[in-house]
């Protein structure tokens, strides 16, 4: 592979993910191209938002990047690492390093377990630990994502949405990944539990040096998470850069598109307090 | 306990309003078991109004229908005109063998399904969940009836296994453990008949509750986690779409009732089948009320115990 910084933990070379589907009475086949030649690079405990409008691909690169989806050519370097060449056993050890946090919490937690034991899981499957161990385990982590110790015995039903994403970061953080990837994963909460989750964060990412991408659709977000910005359109990459060169210099016009309508979102609370006032 | 408790009074009731729309619908049905007999020259009709009259058959509906509860709680279910015997009796050992058909035709249904279907939704589009779709709608156009007439048929040309009743005629001389082999021979038709008409709508419903929960982010969660995907299929997967199979597990007792009462009757079964038709067939209004009350004993039994399961398995059911 050609030479990487040495500060970068992800490298995407020429990512392309096709989907093909069957039209619904015709039963002719169709291709999707989800994401087309499209190339990245994560530096190591940065903070990256991904960004785009709706079907741009973001969650398709999401998946591909937290290894749920193969994609269909392409080169993803992981730790100077082509995880795409390794076989399934190879890939365990790579699966711990890198989680993902969904959007919808409710969904993503298995409404059948209880907390301690949606924690436990993933350890059960990847250390050689005892139950005690295990459950010593889930208990610190929830102390670390701010839940108390009793709610260890509660089901995902019985958290509220704020709690049940602080849940499922911490099921996420449970194998100590090195790199996060949240898919809107903050878009749905409400500000207070936005911030004290982002505050979480930046604590983990000072303390263990972790690496967070958050999937975006929209830049007024961006601006608070993030020191790096990736601009997708169209299942590629358009512009990538420091958030503030993005915000002050954008060159793409997706990029510029998305910064009118980020300008006028800050805008129009004062339009309308402007108009309110007569 | 206290939902337990408040299904139990709520199955009282449905058994009750049951009875009594039976009781009503038999008999605003035209004839009675007596009306052959008027045919017949050598019965004189005093001899048939006595007999209806001892039989309480010119009471008005309500009192007959008291009488019947009157019975029913010493579990005679009225007198059977045909037999000239309480029904209950009658009723209990066919109830025994129906139970025993239904029950392993279930179990053997199920045990297919469960495997077939997950195993389907896992391998979406490939060849197994193609070989099961062709099969689950080829079994869906084909008449119970005549799959049933098939297996007869088969069985009478191969000669392996019994083509009806439950037992040999030697049944009585053999030894336990031949016996235990001759009541399994005799079992395996009607109950694989049972099992291969109620599998393709089981199968479909395991597996397109499977495809939805595998679509599910807690599973690609679980999948980013490197869990194997046996432990996803059966211990994350089929746990999560177990809500709308065990809905399904009390609904297919009806299904699987109403299919027994022709494989009975096709295949001799001792059952509960032929004894209801023999019995609509010669209008014994008591026996017909006893199978129907029954059947749906069973079937109330099926659904309370598909609530219990539903309330053990899913924790939003306990909030609730």
């Amino acid at each position: 592979m050609t030479t990487l910084a040495p500060d970068t933990l992800v490298s995407i070379r020429d990512l392309t993910k096709t989907y093909v589907q069957r039209r619904a009475f015709s039963g002719t086949q169709f291709t999707i191209e989800a994401l087309r030649g499209l190339n990245l690079e994560i530096r190591r405990a940065s903070t990256l938002a991904l960004v785009g409008e709706s079907g741009a691909g973001k969650s398709t690169l999401a998946r591909c990047l937290g290894l749920l989806e193969r994609p269909s050519a392409g080169e993803i370097w992981f730790d100077r690492v082509n995880v795409l060449a390794l076989d399934r056993r190879q890939l365990f050890p790579v699966r711990r390093r890198i989680q993902l946090v969904f959007q919808d919490p409710a969904s993503a937690l298995n409404s059948g377990m209880t907390a301690a034991e949606i924690l436990e899981e993933p350890l059960l499957i990847q250390y050689d630990l005892t139950k005690a161990e295990r459950h010593r385990r889930a208990l610190d982590l929830l102390d670390e994502v701010e839940l108390p110790a009793s709610s260890a015995e509660k089901r995902p039903l019985d958290f509220s949405g704020g709690q049940r994403q602080r849940l499922a970061i911490a099921r996420a953080l449970m194998l100590r990944p090195e790199l996060l990837i949240l898919d809107e994963a903050l878009s749905n909460l409400d500000l207070a539990t936005r911030d004290s989750i982002v505050d979480l964060l930046d604590a983990l990412q000072a303390e263990q040096g972790l690496t967070l991408v958050h999937v975006l659709h929209e830049l007024r977000l961006a601006s608070q998470l993030a020191s790096d910005v990736a601009v997708m359109f169209d299942g590629q990459i358009v512009e990538h850069g420091s958030a503030d060169r993005l915000f002050s210099r954008p060159e793409h016009p997706c990029t510029r598109a998305l910064l009118r309508g980020f300008r006028s979102s800050q805008e129009a609370p004062e339009a309308m307090h402007v108009e309110a006032l007569g | 306990m206290k939902f337990l408790g408040r299904r139990l009074l709520h199955s009282g009731v449905i058994l009750l309003a049951i009875s009594f729309f039976a009781f009503l619908l038999l008999r605003s049905a035209p004839g009675d078991y007596f009306d052959a007999m008027r045919m017949n020259p050598r019965v004189s009709a005093e001899t048939v109004e006595n007999l209806r009259a001892q039989y309480g058959m010119n009471h008005s509906f309500l009192v007959r229908y008291a009488d019947w509860m009157g019975s029913l709680a010493k579990g005679d279910m009225g007198i059977s005109l045909a037999y000239g015997t309480p029904v209950g009796p009658l009723l209990w050992p066919r109830a025994r063998n129906t139970l025993m058909l239904t029950g392993s035709a279930m179990i053997l249904s199920w045990m297919l399904a469960v495997p077939l279907g997950v195993w389907s939704a896992a391998a979406k589009g490939g060849w197994l969940d193609r070989i099961c779709s062709l099969f689950t709608s080829t079994l869906l156009v084909i008449p119970d009836l005549l799959v049933f007439l098939l297996l007869l048929l088969m069985a009478v040309r191969t000669g392996w296994l019994p083509s009806g009743g439950m037992t040999s005629g030697n049944f009585a001389d053999l030894a336990v453990w031949q016996k235990a082999g001759d009541l399994a021979l005799h079992f395996a038709l009607p109950a694989l008949g049972l099992a291969i008409v109620s599998l393709p709508l089981l199968l479909r419903h395991v597996r397109s509750a499977m495809v939805e929960v595998l679509d599910s982010p807690f599973i690609r969660a679980a999948r980013g986690h490197g869990i194997p995907r046996s432990r996803i299929l059966w211990r994350f997967a089929l746990p999560a779409a177990s809500n709308p199979l065990i809905s399904l597990f009390g609904l297919s007792i009806a299904t699987m009732l109403s299919a027994s009462l022709i494989v009975e009757v096709i295949l001799s079964w001792p059952g509960l089948g032929p004894l209801i038709i023999q019995a609509i067939l010669s209008r014994d209004l008591n026996v017909v009320i006893g199978v129907v009350m029954l059947s749906s004993v069973f079937l109330i039994a099926g659904n309370l115990i598909a609530d219990v399961l539903l309330f053990v398995s899913d924790p939003r059911i306990r909030v609730e």
